[in-house]
């Protein structure tokens, strides 16, 4: 299952403008200075916004289809969308949180204790921590089952330490999951740790030239929007 | 002391409040989240009771309920009694009387709800109404708990809509406003006072729950 996103849309300051892929199992890393466009980008995935011209599929389903005048509401297309600053809900406990959308109460017992805050599942979110209120954020996004995973800046807001740990655990739920991950960042190491494709945009587009060059300069843009060949030949990205 | 027009007054003041969360809570949802045509004349009509003088407010609700208006007649001729000059009827013209009441408190704690939550919930599979009621509601109690207090306590002291479309009719329409004032009427201060300092207690009483909840 893949997530095929084409998208336009006028906005005040710039114009967005991308098409980009991603597979199943893969992440795909939006990666760009603040302001560039990446979470509208991201909402647009959602359905939160609507593009002005585009197509977004997922697998078998159209999100959005702008020719054929199709747009789904949000809370049909089946994704999880884990926010940076997104409270979770504060009238109900981390374990109502993470069941916000499950009839599924062993699945999120699971996730609950495969993340760490099943201890805390009678505590409302403001007794916990940031790490523990971005683990069951995930953990909420992740019970209903996801066709497809957007992640924007998730764990900027946390310290050093507690935002490796999430990020690794990225990285093991991403081939279990076998769904599309779009993961928003504006931070190089993240980005070079976690991504399988790197898209870089700038102002609304991608920019490959955001993306140094090696010496030689041989590299395929292909093979520079790959991680792994960015890591093999130490490959940075710019500002 | 005549028990009964306090009786009265409080089921009164009971049935508008049960009613008016009901029907106020979705009308301020709507006040507060969509945009659409004629938005702010219907906001405006339905402050009005609000800004009217009471007799005028009454005089055109008894138009309406009375035997020949369009809801009264309507009334009479599916039920067979009238709609004026019962108790029912002054609940009817009481809940009309205390709606901006109940929909102000509410519209402003639906607008400081962070529209993230709202967002969230979309994305985690819920219509707008599912959204609402697990979302907005649980989250504006203090705003939902002002509009009851106020609309229960509007309710116990309303005269001039009360007299105009209910009279005074013992045991039916004579709720304490009234009786208070008949009491003044006939001289009987000592009857008038009792049921006044009642009602001055019950109206404190729930001023000062409403300030422990603004402050909260």
């Amino acid at each position: 299952m893949a997530l095929d996103v084409t998208v336009k849309k006028r906005r005040h300051d710039f114009d967005i403008d991308v098409s980009f892929s991603c597979k199943g199992g893969e992440v795909l890393v939006l990666i760009g200075p603040s302001g560039a466009g990446k979470t509208t980008i991201v909402r647009l995935i959602a359905g939160l916004e609507n593009p002005d011209e585009g197509r977004i599929v997922c697998g078998d389903e159209i999100w959005a289809d702008s020719d054929k005048g199709m747009s789904q509401p949000t809370r049909k297309r089946r994704l999880g969308y884990v926010f940076q600053d997104y409270p979770l809900f504060p009238h109900l406990t981390l374990g109502a949180n993470a069941a916000f959308s499950s009839q599924n109460g062993a699945e999120v017992d699971r996730l609950m204790k495969r993340f760490g805050i099943h201890h805390l599942r009678n505590h409302k979110p403001d007794k916990v921590s940031g790490g523990e209120r971005q683990r069951c954020a995930i953990c909420q996004a992740l019970a209903r089952g996801p066709r497809a995973l957007l992640l924007d800046e998730p764990f900027s807001a946390l310290d050093v330490t507690t935002r490796r740990l999430l990020r690794d655990d990225i990285v093991v739920l991403k081939g279990k999951l076998g769904i599309p991950m779009i993961y928003v960042t504006h931070d190089i190491s993240e980005a070079l740790a976690i991504a399988d494709v790197i898209v870089p945009i700038v102002s609304g587009k991608i920019d490959r030239n955001w993306i140094e060059r090696p010496r030689n300069g041989k590299e395929t843009e292909e093979q520079i929007l790959q991680p792994k060949a960015a890591r093999k030949h130490r490959l940075s990205l710019v500002y | 002391m005549d028990w009964l027009p306090l009786y009265l007054s409080m089921k009164l003041a009971l049935l508008c409040t049960v009613i008016l969360l009901i029907v106020a809570a979705p009308l301020a949802g709507l006040m507060a989240y969509s945009r659409f045509r004629g938005k702010s004349f219907l906001e405006a009509f339905f402050n009005l009771p609000m800004a009217l003088p009471p007799t005028v407010m009454g005089f055109y609700l008894l138009i309406f309920m009375g035997p020949s208006g369009a809801v009264g007649a309507l009334w009479e001729q599916w039920t067979g009694s009238p709609l004026a000059f019962s108790f029912l009827g002054i609940v009817v013209a009481s809940a009309v009387y205390s709606l901006p009441f109940a929909l102000m408190p509410m519209k402003t704690a639906f607008q400081k709800i962070d529209r993230r939550l709202l967002e969230s919930a979309y994305v985690l599979g819920l219509t707008p109404a599912s959204a609402f009621v697990r979302v907005v509601l649980p989250n504006s109690i203090n705003g939902i708990a002002t509009s009851a207090i106020l609309v229960f306590v509007h309710s116990m002291g309303a005269f001039g809509v009360l007299l105009m479309v209910g009279g005074s009719i013992p045991g039916e329409t004579r709720v304490a406003s009234i009786a208070i004032y008949e009491a003044v009427q006939s001289m009987d201060y000592t009857e008038a006072g009792r049921m006044s300092l009642i009602l001055l207690a019950i109206s404190y009483a729930f001023m000062l729950v409403m300030n422990r909840l603004s402050r909260s």
